[in-house]
């Protein structure tokens, strides 16, 4: 199982306490209207109009598909500006082993990782995959997702997932659902239902 | 005579200032020291640069005293006798710093000032007010931030005071350092990082690779040097490497002509300048640091500097382009690592009676930081201001180099102030620095009015007034607005979340 992966932020010091690696997976299920990195939201579909707005010629495309060149690319961000799909060129794809390799030369630094996106519990598997290999192999790491909640955690596909985070950083975009839709065109049911629900295993972990 | 008298009439001296610029005049006007043409020639073309230390040396550069003796036994020729309370215990250590020489005539090294005071703490808010006064005088009497404090390993209450009122008052002076290892608590460790976000200090220093080299106690002195407890420093001699570059047809002709002749005519050097302070300056016969046991000659060593690391490999590989630059290219980096463990060898093997016993006759190496007048010489093995990489390579590319160099190396990380919201990142940084064996680690926010310019702290403010022709307080103002100037001292990468 593979996922892809738009950036990864070796040292941040905003998604959660202390030095953490922030890893930032693409696709969302939303759309807010004030969204910082809307460049997530959806997949690459190889359309291809990128290519010609890279000034390193660090994008083409080969049999069809987008390659990106992250040796030539100067991260000026044309291609992401001329994308008219929500999109980015300058993606990886990364298997569990693969992303392990990633945290494990950071390890020495930091006490974690967080996933954040995009939406990164629309990868809810790969992630709870992820999670057991981090808690075999890096004992002390803590294992943190900031999600915006649209799904239901309660549900049971999500009981591996739930039980391998340590802590869910629940972004609640507003309390009235009126504001939710203005803001997101959806609903705020869901995610209010899981503030309550991470609250009470959160109690229950205490 | 026209110094002297340009000195008098210069309005942007204070009185302290004169008198020690035309004392500089009158030791300037004898020489003393027999000096080899070849090392002249180097002196005058500025490989060898021996940092203005004067052509008679009368006193140790760096001398570090053994204050927990002091404390214990009080002084016969200051006529002290030991404190009783904080009151006393911070006065007494007053009087002897006015009594420390230095190269700069003030102490460079003023004790582990929380594990002196805490027998003494015993009303927080007392304490509190002794402390703030202690440390006000100093900074308002020792004038010039070369002047070094350390705290810790262990949380004291001492410890927790002090760094509260070094984060009110925002005073350059003294310069702090943490010594950090695994028994400092996390709580006195934050405080210390919060600290630093609001007045660029304390720094943090790897015990546990400092105690192993100096095989116990150690004081962290002056910028960042590393040096014994009852001794220090007889003088520090630097090269210029990034000049030396030059003088070499190619990598092969550096490492087997170049290096080999300069290092020699700076051993030979710094033995000379040892040799009258030992022999013939009385220094170690006379000073009542010695005759009351709180400096030995034997722990007293020479120093050997290196600046321009970074430059002399980029020279020496005509690296153009940033991947292969000092700091991003594997090769450049090897050959600045190979640079340094020549010289590391070449005054390893370099045994003198000049140098004590302690350290088995032998001199020790030391990253200078540069000074004011530098151009294009990096400090020690630093990348190059403008050129650094992100902060995770950085650390990983400069931890090697920390080995070679017990009296002290060091890189100064700006930080975004969004830190001051997370400083456990920047502790988890450090934490992650020290495994890797890095020896030193400073630390300052991009809001502070009190930045560390290349070693030592400096008000911005202060320097703006110099500029406008004001005399001010401390004459590293005055330094550190030539290292801001000339070497880009304030214009290091700021480190943001992922930078």
């Amino acid at each position: 199982m593979n996922v892809i992966v738009n950036k990864i932020i070796k040292f941040s010091n905003v998604d959660g306490p202390g030095n953490r690696t922030a890893i930032f997976l693409q696709e969302c299920n939303m759309h807010c209207r004030y969204c910082h990195n809307p460049e997530t939201i959806n997949i690459c579909n190889n359309c291809g109009l990128c290519v010609n707005t890279c000034p390193t010629k660090a994008i083409s495309l080969e049999n069809n598909r987008i390659a990106w060149n992250k040796e030539l690319c100067i991260d000026c961000d044309n291609c992401v500006k001329s994308c008219r799909r929500y999109s980015s060129p300058k993606t990886v794809s990364y298997s569990v082993q693969e992303l392990l390799d990633e945290v494990r030369k950071v390890k020495p630094f930091v006490r974690g990782v967080t996933f954040s996106g995009g939406e990164c519990s629309l990868n809810y598997q790969f992630i709870t995959d992820f999670f057991k290999e981090i808690k075999r192999n890096f004992a002390d790491f803590t294992c943190f997702v900031d999600t915006n909640g649209l799904v239901d955690f309660s549900e049971g596909k999500y009981a591996d997932f739930v039980k391998f985070t340590d802590f869910f950083m629940l972004d609640i975009k507003a309390y009235s659902e009126e504001e939710h839709i203005a803001l997101t065109k959806k609903s705020n049911e869901n995610i209010l239902k899981n503030l309550e629900f991470l609250m009470k295993i959160i109690s229950f972990m205490k | 005579m026209n110094n002297v008298l340009s000195i008098i009439k210069n309005q942007g001296l204070t009185f302290e200032q004169k008198i020690n610029s035309l004392a500089k005049e009158a030791e300037n006007s004898v020489s003393v020291l027999n000096i080899r043409e070849k090392t002249k020639e180097y002196l005058e073309n500025g490989i060898i640069c021996d940092l203005f230390e004067g052509n008679i040396p009368f006193r140790p550069r760096y001398i570090v005293p053994d204050y927990e003796k002091f404390m214990k036994n009080g002084s016969r020729f200051l006529e002290l006798t030991p404190p009783t309370n904080i009151w006393e215990a911070t006065n007494n250590l007053l009087i002897l710093y006015k009594h420390v020489p230095s190269i700069t005539t003030m102490p460079v090294y003023i004790g582990n000032i929380d594990y002196l005071l805490e027998p003494f703490i015993l009303d927080y808010n007392e304490s509190k007010l002794a402390i703030r006064l202690f440390l006000k005088h100093i900074d308002a009497t020792i004038t010039d931030s070369f002047c070094h404090a350390n705290i810790g390993p262990l949380e004291t209450k001492a410890g927790n005071i002090i760094l509260e009122v070094m984060k009110e008052l925002e005073l350059p002076t003294p310069n702090l350092t943490l010594k950090y290892n695994n028994e400092t608590s996390n709580n006195f460790s934050i405080k210390a990082i919060e600290t630093a976000l609001v007045t660029a200090k304390p720094s943090f220093a790897n015990e546990p690779v400092f105690t192993k080299d100096f095989k116990g106690d150690f004081g962290i002195v002056s910028c960042y040097n590393g040096l014994k407890i009852g001794g220090g420093a007889s003088t520090l001699v630097r090269i210029r490497f990034g000049k030396l570059a030059k003088e070499a047809k190619s990598v092969e002709d550096f490492f087997e002509r170049v290096l080999p002749e300069v290092t020699g005519e700076l051993l030979n050097y710094i033995d000379e300048r040892c040799k009258f302070l030992v022999e013939e300056s009385g220094f170690f016969e006379s000073n009542f640091l010695i005759k009351e046991g709180l400096i030995e000659k034997e722990k007293f060593t020479g120093l050997a500097g290196v600046v321009g690391i970074a430059e002399a490999v980029n020279y020496l590989l005509n690296a153009e382009e940033q991947k292969d630059r000092f700091g991003y290219s594997q090769k450049a980096n090897k050959l600045g690592l190979k640079i340094v463990e020549e010289f590391h060898n070449l005054v390893n093997q370099h045994k003198s009676k000049y140098a004590g016993d302690f350290f088995e006759n032998k001199h020790i190496l030391h990253a200078q930081v540069g000074i004011d007048t530098d151009r294009n010489e990096s400090p020690g093995c630093r990348i190059s201001v403008g050129e650094e990489p992100q902060l995770l390579e950085h650390i990983v590319q400069s931890a090697p180099f920390h080995n070679y160099f017990p009296s002290g190396i060091g890189d100064i990380f700006v930080f975004d102030e969004t830190y001051k919201r997370n400083p456990e990142a920047i502790l988890d940084i450090i934490k992650g620095g020290f495994k890797e064996n890095l020896r030193y680690f400073s630390l300052y926010s991009s809001d502070c009015d009190v930045v560390r310019v290349t070693g030592y702290l400096v008000k911005k403010s202060e320097m703006n007034k110099l500029e406008k022709g004001e005399a001010v307080l401390r004459d590293t103002e005055a330094l550190g607005k030539g290292a801001r100037d000339n070497g880009k001292a304030l214009e290091r990468r700021l480190r943001k979340d992922s930078l």
